[in-house]
């Protein structure tokens, strides 16, 4: 009687987190079938009829109804060229304020902060008006620069400075370095993992940003994926083809669950950093 | 002084291997000088894309376009804001939301977490559709949950069918859309709460909970009376990020609604977008907006006084 008890104290949370699994796996696996096997067959047929109607033209025609691979570039272009830039302007900041005694660090402080209380989403109405008066409407630089700028980096990176030991940084400095050379070749070499931490989170970020993005663009130049794909969801002469949305659903989502897959115990701790992002 | 010192150090006899390549001018080497100049990036896009805007926004909230001109009108767009009955459904349907998403992400966050951390801690395979739906744009999300939501091919009319149940307009019946919109949202984002509180329960110590299963305690009295309080911290920090979460995320709405039918699922952020960008009421955007920072104010206010309360955290 109690043998059985607490083996089903054992065995119910493996069987609910196994529920859990299938009710989120579904849409998923649902997605993956529907963008390989065509709606009618997907609707009306056995499992068996769906493996023999496995095909890849939803995807051939998804990359013909909308220009994917300038989508891609576009997407390329944004998020990379955008944590290129991060990664100097958090770094530098980061470095000051976790090793260098300057006036007013209290109120800089607070201003970074700021960021962090106001994300940026909340402020597309007059960030727009910025880019307007600016003249950046339409372009990569736009769509970059509410985030050139990023507090959680900087702070991230100042935690992992502040933990460098102060020798390193006295040796470096009575050989004669300045202090870009210090943070260059005795800092960064030792932050490699908040780097990659803060990487792999602006990435996945910013993969996935839409409003922002939309708001912005207004040409297939600038377009990223996720806008390219929700005009073609809301685009009335497919709207109903669920195969052609799903192949399209995947080409914008494959490369973030690749990076998934690819370091997903790196990927879980980078967003356990993330917090408030 | 220190700058002199400095810069005569660097440019010295030339000793040492950094001395020939100098990246700065030697007199930017005092340090204070060396910290302006390295915040200088950062500061110049902070002032531009967060300070200025939030000064900018609090200014045309109190304005209203007239033909060309912006005209001071007081607190004329809140008082719309607070008496028209779209605007009142908008921020009634935010706040059940944002309430809902809290307690969700919360409960929820933290029973997926023990789920989680029941023995199976180191399979990933059981994380990774939690992880997924994390790593996915909601975009594709939303597009996902199009499919599964259509009225006559999609995955849970076909199985309300299949068990004899009448189907249901999940989209586009007004009393369903905003559960259907919260459903994607929770979808998406209950495994990033729980990643939260996995770590938090993997930090506890392991004898702290074998201790009370040996003792027979039942998993509910565990649940409440030992991790509940041991991971409130963890509990504060989710509450906060879901709140954050919960108003910020909106591309599902375009995606799936539009905030319809007739308003039924529209949200602030939503609201923000289609006053400004739609009807370019940028009056009416600017206070919907300066609400929503007014919340947010709020709730960094309360953190800080709660983290002001518990010196030991972090």
């Amino acid at each position: 009687m109690t043998a059985n008890r607490s083996k089903w104290r054992e065995t119910l949370p493996i069987l609910s987190l196994a529920l859990f699994g299938v009710v989120w796996m579904a849409p998923l696996i649902w997605t993956l079938l529907a963008a390989f096997v065509p709606t009618t067959e997907l609707l009306n047929g056995s499992p068996l009829v769906w493996l023999q109607s496995l095909h890849l033209g939803a995807f051939a025609e998804a990359w013909e109804v909308a220009p994917f691979p300038r989508f891609y570039l576009n997407t390329i272009i944004w998020v990379f060229g955008l944590l290129g830039l991060q990664l100097v302007t958090v770094s530098l900041a980061g470095f000051a304020l976790a090793r260098l005694d300057f006036r007013g660090k209290d109120q800089i402080f607070f201003l970074f902060l700021t960021q962090l209380m106001v994300p940026a989403t909340v402020l597309i109405l007059p960030n727009y008006q910025t880019l307007v008066a600016l003249g950046w409407l339409d372009s990569y630089q736009g769509m970059m620069a509410p985030y050139i700028a990023s507090a959680f980096g900087t702070f991230l990176m100042r935690q992992a400075f502040k933990q460098v030991p102060k020798e390193l940084e006295e040796a470096a400095r009575s050989d004669g370095a300045n202090w870009l050379q210090v943070l260059w070749h005795v800092f960064l070499p030792v932050t490699r993992a908040p780097l990659i931490a803060f990487s792999i989170v602006s990435i996945t970020y910013h993969w996935n940003e839409f409003l922002w993005p939309l708001l912005i663009t207004s040409s297939v130049e600038t377009r990223p994926l996720t806008v390219g794909l929700a005009l073609l969801v809301q685009s009335s002469e497919i709207g109903a083809q669920w195969d052609l949305l799903s192949a399209g659903t995947l080409i914008v989502a494959a490369p973030v669950l690749l990076l998934l897959a690819l370091v997903q115990k790196q990927f879980t701790n980078s967003f356990l950093s993330s917090g408030i992002k | 002084m220190q700058s002199q010192l400095n810069a005569q150090h660097t440019q010295g006899e030339g000793r040492g291997r950094f001395a020939r390549s100098l990246w700065l001018p030697s007199g930017l080497n005092s340090a204070s000088a060396v910290a302006y100049l390295f915040l200088a990036p950062s500061l110049v896009f902070l002032a531009v894309f967060t300070i200025w805007p939030i000064i900018s926004v609090v200014i045309s909230s109190f304005h209203a376009r007239r033909g060309r001109n912006q005209i001071f009108v007081g607190l004329d767009n809140f008082e719309r804001i607070a008496s028209d009955p779209f605007s009142q459904q908008v921020i009634l349907n935010t706040v059940g939301y944002v309430a809902l998403g809290l307690v969700v992400s919360v409960f929820g966050g933290l029973l997926l977490a023990v789920l989680m951390n029941q023995g199976l801690r180191n399979i990933g395979f059981f994380r990774f559709p939690f992880l997924a739906t994390i790593a996915l744009p909601m975009v594709s999300v939303a597009s996902i949950w199009l499919f599964l939501y259509s009225p006559r091919v999609g995955l849970f009319n076909e199985l309300l069918g299949g068990l004899g149940l009448p189907r249901s307009n999940w989209l586009s019946d007004p009393d369903l859309a905003l559960a259907s919109l919260f459903a994607v949202y929770l979808w998406k984002q209950l495994g990033y709460f729980a990643l939260f509180y996995l770590a938090a329960l993997q930090a506890l110590a392991d004898d702290v909970l074998e201790a009370a299963t040996l003792d027979g305690v039942t998993f509910w009295q565990k649940l409440r009376h030992i991790i509940w309080p041991l991971v409130s911290p963890t509990t504060y920090f989710v509450s906060t990020i879901g709140v954050l979460n919960s108003l910020q995320q909106i591309d599902h709405v375009f995606v799936l609604t539009q905030g319809g039918p007739n308003n039924a699922s529209s949200m602030a952020l939503f609201y923000v977008y289609e006053q400004g960008f739609k009807w370019f009421k940028t009056g009416i955007a600017s206070a919907m907006t300066v609400i929503l920072l007014a919340v947010l104010l709020t709730m960094a206010m309360l953190q800080f006084v709660y983290l002001e309360r518990r010196v030991h955290y972090d």
